[in-house]
């Protein structure tokens, strides 16, 4: 007679939440990391050293790209609010 | 009484996956939801193994209101692979914007499949937000942590 095992599960999620505002580039990098980089706790030290420092590398790219890419929507949003004769409300893109 | 909310794979979703009910297949799949509970005092029902279906939420979702909108967001599925000898499954993350309410819990469901349940998920106690975002991230897709494991 054979028999197959199974299990199924469900994995945990978290929760990011944040009052009167949006996320910034940080909290961002910081979800962006949670799935890029997963480092287990049964991780060798040196592995797991190595993958710290690569997530701390990594960290530094998001945080500067995700800033530019807002800075660069800003200048966009600039232009077409110009374009449209509200200029006053440009600097409110001014962070 | 207060909802209670217990992080589970459905019963019914185990034999619905052997009867070919839901399709993961991103893009050509079956489209598939999550919707919030209700904060933990505001709430009666009881969710985890025995919940089947999202009609089942009743009352115990979240209204229509600042920044929620019933039936919930609908998720983005990546098609399962497997990882080693674990059958894993994942959705992007998912956000709230300019939301205001609290919540303890949530429920992915399958649109396609009549509201057909597949996941409860316990968020160990409220979470609220006011005039901000709220993100739901789902764990790295590995055998370990996935969202959804079969092993």
């Amino acid at each position: 007679m054979f028999a197959a095992t199974s299990s199924g599960d469900i994995g945990d999620v978290l929760v990011h939440a944040v009052s009167h505002r949006g996320f910034n580039p940080e909290e961002l990098a910081e979800q962006a990391l949670n799935r890029i980089i997963y480092v287990g706790d049964q991780s060798h030290p040196a592995i797991r050293d190595q993958a710290q420092a690569f997530r701390e590398h990594i960290r530094g790219v998001l945080v500067f790209y995700m800033k530019r890419a807002i800075e660069s929507n800003n200048t966009t949003l600039a232009n077409k609010l110009r374009e449209s004769g509200h200029s006053e409300l440009v600097t409110l893109l001014e962070i | 009484m207060a909802i209670t909310i217990t992080t589970a794979m459905p019963t019914s979703f185990k034999v619905e996956i052997l009867k070919a009910v839901h399709d993961f297949t991103a893009s050509t799949g079956d489209t598939f939801k999550i919707a919030l509970f209700v904060s933990t005092a505001s709430g009666s029902g009881t969710f985890g193994a025995a919940t089947t279906n999202y009609s089942g939420m009743g009352a115990d979702q979240l209204p229509t209101a600042t920044g929620y909108t019933q039936t919930g967001n609908t998720l983005v599925s990546a098609t399962p692979v497997a990882d080693g000898t674990t059958a894993i499954c994942d959705f992007a993350d998912t956000t709230w914007t300019s939301a205001t309410f609290t919540t303890s819990g949530a429920l992915i469901y399958n649109s396609t499949a009549s509201g057909a349940a597949c996941a409860v998920l316990s968020f160990s106690g409220d979470q609220q937000v006011s005039s901000g975002d709220f993100t739901i991230q789902f764990p790295v897709a590995a055998a370990a942590t996935a969202i959804i494991r079969i092993a």
